[in-house]
């Protein structure tokens, strides 16, 4: 589960250069669907570039992958995306 | 003697209620933590949440008016030829298929002109169309 | 017994409301403890997903240029950019007011180029554009140029010199330009060697030196872009010697006398000294000259053959190619001279090496043997490795773009010489549009 949703979004995210040893932390919020309903920036990588691209991957890979059963939401509603690029 | 006797019984400390109390604290604490940071979670602003949600569920959307004109999304102009829908829908399946497609007509529309744009979706590969009625039209 | 009671239980709410405190204080600010955290390392390298919609042209007759298609060919070029098709976009806005962000979120471009020819006078063209943001809705850049017909490639380069910088942080180099050689055989059997320079996509060529039957080589640009020394015999009999030409007024002079011969120019990047290949008395060693004073002095002094020099952008250091450990390949020596230092190790060979305007890459043309010719490589000269970016089997004269980001090189195409130039990852590999013949020997100014 949680690896599908780490393949969608890193099929999503353009790269902007080499931006290796920087991290950027997301908190994303999604409805049942997947769908994603907010994104909101806890800590900045200091560069602009990666954490818009960042970003852009989490709207762009929108709706995320999700179990269909309804139990798991509680769990799932949020989560932490961590981007932290490797040379 | 007497104070000395009972000073010597306030030394002897029973530790025995104090590991209960440790363990219970223990527990409390292993229960209570996760809870308490989800509570911290939900002070999160949500100030940019609507924006957000708009653009990460936005539909492909037909619209049909009451003079059967047909718009795609927020194009205030109409569409010129018919197969423009289908075109345009099949752009969309295959950059983001997980689009959901909707056409959305005035309730004084023909039945026919809204199948029509079903019809075209569906050529495009869609694999399901929603239908929203405008029932309080201007 | 009772009190003592009271106070332990008051012990423990005081511990827990301790352990509240710290539980609380322990909560990285802002994020969901407890929540999953999903770690994402590796992004796609197939580039940002750009939309550059062709230009609006507000004039009579066709558009005097396509600076849509410059401009897409640029960031493709460079490999850091994935151009959608414009069959794909569901609107063709020219302007910031025009544009429907859902039109490029639903083929998810991440940002978007807009922009108008409008013809203002007989000659006189003004061109607008804007990068926008898709996601975040907003105008990164929006410029505005006059120009004459013959001035719009370069403002096209000059949009993806400013579209490159918004997006990846790095100065864009599409608006500078190339040197090179081309050679035509005439129908008299005579070769006729042509000293060429053009924008950096091969286009806008000018012939600045023109030679029947004595070749020109080893074309390099003087860091202000002024001088080009380069390699010219003036006879059939006496030795290759270098030549300095002023670009733009073309008068030119050698830049010293002297017995033997002298080849492989490399200017210093303080533009003083120019560092030589001479081989006199049956011996080839590196040699630095003053340009103004034209003192020289012998840099490397081995039996064996020492070549192709080529400066560190500190100007601390030189290159060269030497086979004095039999196969040739790259040692590095201090400006003032001393013991060459072997750098490479890896490969068969290794030569004709140049560092990036960083100085933490080196790039070179190596052969890994085994019948598998010469390709092009990039050395990390801190950790002795060797990417090869290149497949052909005679791919030479590697140069870097001064953002480093690009090496031109020159490549065979059937029995034709030609340009190619490739990102700098590997990923991205394109033939120049250069249709002067053999083409050969290609160097990129660090400046326009």
């Amino acid at each position: 589960m949680a690896w599908a949703i780490k393949e969608q979004v890193e099929k999503n995210w353009s790269e902007p250069g080499d931006f290796s040893g920087l991290s950027v932390a997301f908190l994303v919020k999604v409805d049942r669907q997947g769908n994603v309903l907010s994104v909101k920036m806890t800590r900045s990588s200091g560069n602009a570039r990666l954490d818009e691209s960042a970003e852009n991957a989490i709207f762009k890979a929108s709706p995320l992958p999700f179990p269909g059963e309804a139990r798991f939401y509680e769990y799932l509603k949020e989560f932490n995306f961590v981007f932290k690029p490797e040379s | 003697m007497r104070p000395r006797r009972h000073k010597r019984q306030m030394s002897e400390i029973n530790v025995v209620p104090y590991i209960d109390v440790m363990l219970v604290l223990l527990v409390i604490f292993m229960v209570t933590a996760p809870l308490l940071m989800e509570g911290v979670s939900v002070e999160l602003p949500q100030a940019s949440a609507k924006a957000v949600s708009e653009k990460s569920t936005e539909p492909f959307v037909v619209h049909v008016d009451k003079n059967e004109q047909y718009f795609i999304n927020d194009d205030p102009d109409p569409i010129e030829t018919l197969q423009e829908i289908r075109v345009k829908a099949d752009i969309v399946m295959r950059n983001s298929p997980e689009t959901e497609f909707l056409v959305r007509a005035d309730k004084s529309v023909r039945y026919d002109a809204v199948v029509q744009a079903m019809v075209l979706l569906q050529q495009a590969g869609v694999p399901g169309v929603g239908l929203v009625t405008d029932s309080l039209d201007n | 017994m009772t009190s003592k009671k009271v106070t332990s239980i008051k012990g423990v709410q005081y511990a827990f409301m301790l352990i509240v405190v710290v539980a609380m204080a322990t909560i990285p600010p802002g994020t969901a403890a407890g929540a999953l955290t999903i770690e994402i390392t590796q992004g796609e390298k197939s580039g940002i997903p750009i939309a550059a919609v062709p230009f609006r042209w507000h004039g009579t007759g066709n558009p005097p240029e396509n600076l849509r298609g410059i401009v897409a060919a640029d960031l493709h070029r460079s490999g850091r950019f994935e151009l959608l098709p414009p069959a794909d976009f569901l609107s063709r806005p020219s302007e910031v007011s025009e544009v429907r962000y859902k039109d490029w979120r639903l083929i998810k471009a991440e940002a978007l180029v807009v922009g108008r020819i409008t013809e203002k006078g007989p000659d006189r063209f003004e061109v607008s554009f804007q990068l926008l943001d898709v996601y975040r809705e907003r105008v990164k850049v929006a410029l505005r140029y006059t120009a004459s017909a013959d001035q719009l490639r370069q403002v096209a380069h000059q949009i993806s010199d400013r579209i490159f910088y918004e997006m990846t942080g790095i100065k864009g180099a599409f608006d500078t330009r190339i040197a090179y050689v081309a050679m035509n055989i005439t129908e008299e059997n005579d070769r006729v060697y042509q000293l060429m320079i053009a924008d950096s996509d091969g286009h806008n060529a000018q012939q600045i030196l023109k030679t029947t039957n004595l070749p020109v080589l080893s074309p390099a640009w003087s860091p202000n872009g002024q001088w080009l020394a380069y390699v010219s015999f003036s006879d059939n009999r006496s030795g290759a010697n270098v030549w300095l030409q002023d670009i733009s007024t073309g008068s030119r002079r050698p830049v010293a006398r002297f017995d033997g011969s002298a080849s492989a120019p490399a200017w210093s990047p303080d533009g003083k000294s120019l560092a030589l290949t001479v081989s006199a008395k049956g011996n080839t060693d590196i040699y630095v000259l003053g340009v103004s004073s034209g003192e020289m002095r012998r840099l490397t002094k081995h039996p064996a053959i020492d070549t192709e020099p080529a400066w560190s952008p500190d100007g601390r250091y030189l290159v060269f190619t030497s086979d004095r450990n039999g196969r040739p390949h790259i040692y590095r020596v201090s400006r003032n001279g001393g013991k060459a230092e072997r750098l490479t190790r890896e490969g068969k060979e290794n030569a004709g090496a140049s560092y990036d305007p960083i100085g933490n890459r080196i790039v070179l043309v190596t052969n890994r043997g085994q019948g598998a010719g010469y390709q092009i490589g990039v050395f990390y000269p801190e950790s002795g490795r060797t990417d090869v970016l290149t497949d052909g089997t005679l791919d030479e004269s590697p140069t870097f773009s001064p953002n480093g980001a690009m090496i031109l090189y020159a490549t065979r195409m059937g029995s034709e010489g030609v340009l190619a130039a490739v990102s700098a990852d590997g990923r991205v590999r394109q033939v120049l549009k250069v249709t002067d013949g053999d083409v050969r020997e290609p160097a990129w100014a660090a400046s326009r």
